[in-house]
C-alpha cells in the first residue's frame, strides 16, 4: 500500500532548528513503504532518526490512538490478558512520524520501532443511571452502567 | 504530660503510689524507645517491618541494602535518634542527585545558559518535587510521638517503616517541614543505592527511572526581558548576519483582532517566527522563538561531537 | 541583560522507567462473630491469603478483627483510599473485589467524553494547523 505525504510539502512548513549545525532541514523526499521483503529492506529510516521528537498510530481492537512518548491511553475495555505493572509490546503500528515526515504501512515492520506501554491501572467509568422510559408508560426502568477501563502508559517510542 | 493519661484514675490515690507506677512506667517507656534504637542499629539483626519490605520491594531496591539501612534513610536528625540518622547519606544523596541531573541535561541541551540549568535541575530536585517523589514512593510520615505509640503498645517496627522526623510533636521543629523531612529521606535512598551498588551506572540507572523520567519542559523555564537586541548580540556573536524581521503574513489590520505572523531572518536562513495582534509583538516572538531554538537545541541521540556553547549572550 | 529564568517543576510519569504500583496497602476487616464476615473469613483462613501476601510483597496486607460487615480497604501513594464493604459475599467475590482494589490508582472515577482517549503533556509533533501559513493564493482574507 502506498501513502504519499508529498502534500504536506506544498505548505510553507515551519523549519526546524534553523541555525543549528546539526539541524538542518530535511531534505524533502517522502517515505514510501510496501509490503514485499525487498522493499522493506530498503526502507530509510534516517530523517525520523534524526528527529527527537517521534508520534506513532498504533491500533489495539482495530482502533487507532495517535500517541507521543510519556502518553497516557484510556482504553475502553477491560484487558484481561495483562495485570497492573506488565509492559506490553505494541506491534500493530500503522504510522510512526517525525514532524516532516512519516512512514505508513498496515501494518509496519515491528523489526523497525519499539513501542512499549505499560499497564497503570484497570478502573473504570463512574457509575451511570440512566432512566429509561417509554412513551405513555409510567414504568421507569434505570439502566446502571459503569465500564471498565484500562490506562496504558507509553514507556518507550523509538525506531530502531 | 500524656504519660499521665497512661495511669489509672483508679490507682492514683497515694502520691507515693502515684510517683512508683509514674517511675516504672517511664524506665518502661524508655525500655520501648531503646529497643527502636537498638533494633535500627543493630545491622546483625533481622529487622522486619512490613512496611521496609514493601517499600524496599515496591522499589526494586538491591537485595544487599539491608533493612536496617533503609529505616535509617527515614530516621532524621529531628527525630532525636542519637548518632544514627540521615544527615550524612542526605548530603551524599544530594551530591549523586545533582551530578547525574546535570550531566544529563547538559548532554541533551548543551546550549542551555547557566542560571537555566540551575533552574531546570532544581525543577528535578528540589524539596518539593522529591517529596513528592516520597509520597508516590509510599513512604508514610510517623505522626504520633513515642509516647503515643508507647500508649498503643505499638509494635516497634511499625514506626521503623516511617519517615521519622519530630520527637513529641510537629510544633517543635523550625523550619523543618514533613515536605523537607520526605526529600531528605528520598535523596538518602538514593544515597543508600549508591552505597551498595558502588557503581555509578547502576545508580544513575536508578535516578533515571525515578527523576529524569519526569516531564519537564525546559521552554517554559525562559523569561526573555528584550529579545530582540538579545538575538542581535547572538547573531554577532556566531558570526551571522544581522536579524532582519519580515511580515511573513497578515489577517485584518483595520480590524479590532488583527493577526499578523512575523519572520526573523539571518540573510536567507529563517531563525524564528511568531505571531501577535500588533508588529511589535509579533517581532517579539519571532525574536524570543529563534533564542529558544538556539538555546534548546538537543543534539540527535547517539550524535558524536556535541556542541559545547560558549554560554549565553550578554547584552 | 542575562536570561531570566521562571521557577518549574517537573511532573511525574510513573510507568516511564519506573513503575510503582499505586496500591501501597489493604487492610481486610472483618468479624469473628457475623455471618456476614463468613466469606472474608473463607479467604483469609484458605490458602489465597497467603498466595496473595506472597504474589505481591509491594503491598502492605493488615488484618484488622473489629466487630460490624466486613471492610475491604485499599491506600494509594496519591493518599486517597478506596473502600469496599463485602458483606455477605462468597469467597470468589471477595476476591474479586479485591484485585478491584489492586488494580486502582486511588484517582477518582472521572467522566470522559468521547474519543479524548490520549492523555499528553507533550506538544503536538506534527505543529498545529494554521490558515494564515496556507499560500497567498488560496489564502482567506478579511
Amino acid at each position: 500500500m502506498f501513502k504519499n505525504i508529498s502534500h504536506m510539502f506544498a505548505l510553507p512548513v515551519r523549519q526546524m532548528v534553523g541555525f543549528s549545525p546539526f539541524l538542518q532541514p530535511l531534505k524533502r523526499s517522502f517515505i514510501r513503504t510496501t509490503h514485499s521483503v525487498a522493499e522493506k529492506a530498503k526502507v530509510n529510516l534516517t530523517p525520523l532518526k534524526l528527529s527527537n521528537e517521534l508520534y506513532a498510530v498504533f491500533r489495539i481492537h482495530n482502533r487507532p490512538y495517535l500517541v507521543t512518548e510519556g502518553d497516557k491511553v484510556i482504553l475502553p475495555f477491560k484487558l484481561k490478558q495483562a495485570e497492573v505493572g506488565d509492559v506490553l509490546n505494541l506491534t500493530d503500528v500503522t504510522t510512526i512520524g517525525s514532524r516532516n515526515f512519516k512512514l505508513v504501512d498496515e501494518p509496519i515492520d515491528p523489526s523497525l520501532y519499539t513501542i512499549k506501554a505499560t499497564v497503570l491501572e484497570k478502573t473504570k467509568r463512574p457509575l451511570r443511571v440512566r432512566e429509561v422510559t417509554k412513551r405513555r408508560n409510567r414504568k421507569v426502568r434505570h439502566a446502571v452502567n459503569k465500564a471498565d477501563l484500562t490506562i496504558l502508559r507509553i514507556s518507550e517510542l523509538k525506531v530502531n | 504530660m500524656s504519660v499521665l493519661k497512661l495511669l489509672n484514675p483508679v490507682r492514683v490515690r497515694g502520691f507515693a503510689s502515684c510517683a512508683r507506677l509514674y517511675q516504672s512506667e517511664l524506665s518502661s517507656l524508655k525500655e520501648y524507645k531503646n529497643t527502636i534504637s537498638t533494633l535500627l542499629k543493630n545491622p546483625a539483626h533481622e529487622l522486619t517491618s512490613p512496611n521496609l519490605v514493601a517499600l524496599h520491594s515496591r522499589l526494586r531496591l538491591p537485595q544487599g541494602l539491608s533493612y536496617s539501612l533503609l529505616s535509617r534513610c527515614l530516621t532524621c536528625r529531628s527525630s532525636g535518634e542519637v548518632n544514627y540518622d540521615n544527615v550524612s547519606l542526605n548530603i551524599f544523596g544530594k551530591s549523586l542527585l545533582t551530578l547525574a541531573v546535570t550531566s544529563e541535561l547538559m548532554k541533551k541541551y548543551p546550549r542551555l545558559p547557566g542560571v537555566v540549568l540551575n533552574a531546570a535541575v532544581d525543577a528535578y530536585i528540589n524539596d518539593h518535587v522529591l517529596s513528592n517523589v516520597g509520597r508516590s514512593w509510599g513512604i508514610e510520615p510517623e505522626t504520633q510521638s513515642v509516647v503515643d505509640r508507647y500508649a498503643k503498645k505499638e509494635n516497634v517496627t511499625i514506626t521503623l517503616g516511617k519517615l521519622r522526623y519530630f520527637q513529641n510533636s510537629v510544633d517543635e521543629l523550625h523550619n523543618f517541614t514533613e515536605n523537607n523531612a520526605m526529600a531528605v529521606a528520598v535523596r538518602s535512598i538514593f544515597a543508600a543505592v549508591y552505597s551498595v551498588d558502588k557503581d555509578f551506572n547502576q545508580t544513575h540507572k536508578f535516578i533515571a527511572d525515578h527523576i529524569l523520567s519526569r516531564k519537564l519542559d525546559v521552554k517554559d523555564l525562559f523569561a526573555f526581558e528584550q529579545p530582540t537586541r538579545e538575538l542581535a548580540a547572538l547573531c554577532r556573536r556566531q558570526g551571522l548576519e544581522r536579524p532582519v524581521s519580515k511580515l511573513l503574513a497578515e489577517n485584518g489590520r483595520l480590524s479590532k483582532s488583527p493577526l499578523f505572523i512575523v519572520g526573523v531572518f539571518s540573510g536567507e536562513e529563517k531563525l524564528g517566527e511568531g505571531y501577535g495582534s500588533s508588529l511589535k509583538e509579533a517581532k517579539a516572538r519571532a525574536a524570543t522563538d529563534a533564542l529558544l531554538k538556539w538555546y534548546c537545541y538537543e543534539p540527535v541521540h547517539g550524535q558524536q561531537n556535541v556542541v559545547i556553547d560558549q554560554g549565553e549572550v550578554l547584552v | 541583560m542575562v536570561v531570566k529564568v521562571l521557577r518549574q517543576t517537573s511532573i511525574a510519569r510513573n510507568g516511564v522507567g519506573a513503575f510503582v504500583l499505586p496500591c501501597k496497602k489493604i487492610t481486610l476487616q472483618y468479624c469473628n462473630w457475623g455471618g456476614s464476615s463468613q466469606g472474608l473469613r473463607d479467604f483469609l483462613t484458605s490458602n489465597r491469603m497467603i498466595q496473595w501476601a506472597e504474589k505481591y510483597p509491594t503491598i502492605q496486607f493488615e488484618i484488622v478483627r473489629k466487630s460490624g460487615h466486613p471492610v475491604i480497604k485499599g491506600d494509594y501513594v496519591n493518599g486517597r483510599n478506596k473502600a469496599i464493604c463485602v458483606k455477605n459475599l462468597n469467597i470468589d467475590n471477595v476476591e474479586n473485589k479485591l484485585k478491584l482494589i489492586r488494580d486502582a490508582s486511588g484517582e477518582q472515577l472521572r467522566h470522559r467524553t468521547k474519543n479524548d482517549n490520549v492523555d499528553t503533556l507533550n506538544d503536538s509533533v506534527r505543529g498545529i494547523w494554521s490558515p494564515l501559513h496556507l499560500s497567498p493564493a488560496i489564502r482567506h482574507k478579511v
